[in-house]
């Protein structure tokens, strides 16, 4: 009987760890023993086709990502995107759960994705932050696997440059301009008039915090504004409560303080800082600013406890998954390794709030119809350049055009 | 005038530490510290740790070391927030009190089945139960609105707070259980030839720990006006600084009741990263200075015992001579 009750558990562990499904997307009729494209170890050669498995003269094939874990307003309108592309293009997309804040879990994970089957890998900036974008470039390779990154700059010279560039199958990496984001946030701050201003930021090492602080630093000397304090605890910066307590602390140790840049996370502690404000009754005398959507930005905006909010920074994956669609497919845009930096959505008011609301945060920025057309098979006009204009062009503004909302 | 004479050493161990704490930084930062608004805030600040650390005040007692009651209280929250969309406050505490009760059977269940270290299958329910937070989460909003934040806010959080005080304090002072967690914590298999039922004492402790793991979530998602399900290890963080306080408690035991020396425990640590914050301290080195912070602490400690082991040494050997 204990035997069993361990067992039992035992299993139950290894699933919640390795749990993989595919949701929203359809099931294929498989690939009945033909080569999977991209498994043929050529670089962007679509390999052999699987009459058995086309949907519209799209060929079928699986993309491994990372399970997104809990919802919340930056990463659901990815994964929203993603799977409605997914969808579009005939790919089955598998989610592995794995531990995202160690190297040896997202080892683990892409070892899982291509157990399971993967032609094509996804992932975000964790190989980045956690430094095993070498091991997973070569698990890749010597699987024969496609792969790429999100939300990861990389820098020419660099050790993970040189790892990625140098792999026949990485395909690409999007980023954006973190220094831009932050530095958004430090000048609206600097435009209200503030002067004393804390900081809620990502720990230091951070690739990304650590150009976000660059941003900041920027726009402080700009509006001769100081950082008093800063909180990086990621134990505190993960949680609403946790933003409370920053916030209460902040309030307490610095009477003077005017302003507030949460540097990213703020999906997490934004209701936390809010809830002190409000408490505190400081919603007037300090601004806040900060980065990565929040689910209450827009009822936030509107009553004015928040300035501005930069994000939207959701497609970037979805630009891999078009270029790796179209390599899958036979017809890769490009035989160059694709370092794209795309773009971030600015909303300071609640009309911008409202915009994203109703065309951006569903996750179907792009349409069924718009994913299909960006690939060569089904579009053969359709050109890398074309692709790059469409990134170029993401905005508040573009969205609505393209979703006919625009008056 | 014992009793009161008594009563007045205890309270002054119990406020020591926290005391001192804030009179280095009354000096450091006179304008911050030498202010009631200060005491009240960290206070406020340590409402929720303090209930996780007294739910797992016996637990830790009784030699089990139990990462999950954070995920438990995360998954909790999340039923809690759930709940509360249709049914307000009553949803909040049906959810979190509902996992409570559920997994601490369970917990209490396997504990006497499986004979493997707590600290391990913790680990692994860390795991379950932040998966299955995840999943009940889905896609909906963690945020509370504020009308069902009342139980974050005073006079509500000091009711509850105080009410659970009350509750391990008579517990920890006066109740047989209190006695088997601490006999089971000395020395097992002397408690277990003595008739005290460590399966039993164990689960106990189990469920008093889910349960003050619930009511923490409560009033930490009230506090904050939300949560959000976290998988893997990400919850294991927030048990950390409960079992922190309560090892300082540990501390003061010989004089003061464990009840009282995880106040002081968790009231020190909020107490020491609030002046870190106010002295402009890097973030990388604050955990280095509450770490170093630790070290003094248990070098004290350790030194403060054997000085009374020496004395007793001294007494008995003049006793014998």
């Amino acid at each position: 009987m204990k035997r069993m009750i361990a067992l039992i558990l035992t299993v139950a562990m290894m699933l919640s760890l390795a749990a993989c499904s595919s949701p929203g997307s359809e099931t294929t009729a498989g690939n009945a023993g033909g080569d999977v494209p991209g498994n043929n170890g050529t670089q962007g050669n679509g390999g052999d086709e699987n009459p058995g498995s086309s949907d519209g003269g799209l060929i079928s094939w699986k993309l491994g990502m990372m399970d997104p874990g809990a919802w919340n307003a930056t990463s659901g309108p990815l994964y929203a995107q993603m799977e409605a592309a997914c969808e579009a293009l005939n790919v089955e997309l598998m989610y592995v759960a794995a531990d995202s804040n160690s190297a040896e879990g997202h080892i683990a994970a892409v070892q899982s994705m291509i157990a399971g089957g993967c032609d094509g890998i996804i992932l975000l900036n964790g190989p980045l932050v956690q430094g095993c974008i070498a091991q997973i470039a070569q698990m890749c390779d010597e699987a024969g696997v496609y792969w790429s990154l999100s939300w990861t700059k990389l820098i020419e010279g660099e050790d993970n440059y040189n790892a990625c560039v140098n792999s026949p199958y990485f395909v690409s990496t999007t980023y954006e301009d973190d220094v831009h984001s932050a530095n958004w946030c430090a000048t609206l701050l600097g435009q209200k008039g503030c002067k004393n201003l804390t900081e809620i930021g990502f720990t230091p090492g951070n690739a990304t915090g650590d150009m976000r602080d660059a941003g900041v630093k920027a726009g402080c000397e700009e509006y001769q504004m100081t950082i008093m304090a800063e909180e990086r605890d990621v134990n505190l910066t993960m949680t609403s409560d946790g933003g409370k307590t920053i916030m209460d602390r902040f309030i307490s140790s610095y009477p003077e303080m005017d302003g507030l840049v949460i540097a990213g996370m703020s999906q997490f502690v934004l209701s936390g800082v809010v809830s002190s404000l409000e408490e505190n009754k400081m919603q007037d005398k300090i601004s806040v600013t900060c980065i990565d959507f929040h689910e209450y930005q827009t009822e936030y905006l509107k009553s004015g406890v928040l300035d501005g909010i930069i994000g939207g920074h959701v497609v970037g994956t979805y630009y891999s998954l078009i270029l790796m669609a179209n390599i899958m497919n036979g017809t890769p845009l490009t035989d160059q390794k694709a370092i794209i930096q795309d773009n971030f959505i600015e909303l300071a008011s609640g009309e911008d709030a409202e915009t994203w609301d109703t065309y951006g945060k569903p996750g179907n920025i792009y349409s069924a119809e718009e994913t299909r057309n960006m690939m060569v098979k089904l579009n053969p006009d359709f050109t890398y350049d074309d692709l790059m204009q469409v990134i170029a062009a993401y905005s508040l503004e573009d969205i609505v055009q393209r979703a006919g909302g625009a008056n | 005038m014992q009793m009161l004479k008594s009563l007045l050493k205890k309270i002054g161990i119990t406020v020591l530490i926290p005391a001192a704490v804030y009179g280095i930084f009354s000096i450091l930062r006179p304008a911050v510290f030498l202010s009631g608004n200060m005491v009240y805030s960290v206070c406020l600040q340590s409402v929720t740790t303090c209930i996780l650390a007294w739910g797992i005040s016996f637990s830790m007692t009784a030699g089990i070391v139990d990462f999950s009651v954070a995920a438990e209280r995360i998954l909790g929250s999340v039923l809690g927030v759930l709940l509360s969309r249709t049914m307000g406050i009553p949803g909040l505490i049906v959810g979190a009190f509902a996992v409570a009760i559920v997994m601490g059977a369970v917990k209490g269940i396997l504990n006497s089945m499986i004979k493997m270290s707590s600290m391990v299958i913790s680990v692994a329910y860390c795991f379950i139960i932040g998966a299955i937070g995840s999943m009940i989460q889905g896609t909906n909003s963690m945020i509370l609105t504020n009308d069902v934040c009342v139980l974050g806010q005073s006079p509500a959080i000091w009711i509850i707070f105080m009410v659970c005080g009350a509750a391990i304090f008579f517990l920890h002072q006066y109740s047989i259980f209190g006695a088997n967690c601490r006999a089971l914590g000395g020395n097992g298999k002397i408690a277990g030839d003595a008739g005290v039922s460590k399966g039993k004492t164990e689960a106990k402790a189990i469920m008093i720990a889910s349960l003050f793991g619930g009511i923490s979530g409560i009033v930490a998602t009230s506090y904050g006006a939300g949560t959000a399900a976290q998988v893997g290890l990400a919850s294991m963080s927030l048990i950390f600084p409960a079992i922190i306080g309560f090892n300082i408690g540990l501390l003061l035991q010989k004089t003061v009741n464990i009840t009282f020396g995880c106040i002081a425990g968790v009231v020190t640590m909020n107490i020491l990263a609030t002046g870190l914050i106010s002295l402009g301290i890097p973030s990388q080195l604050k955990d280095t200075v509450t770490g170093a912070f630790l070290l003094f602490l248990m070098c004290c400690n350790s030194i403060l015992d054997r000085k009374r082991a020496e004395s007793l040494r001294r007494q008995a050997s003049q006793m014998k001579a």
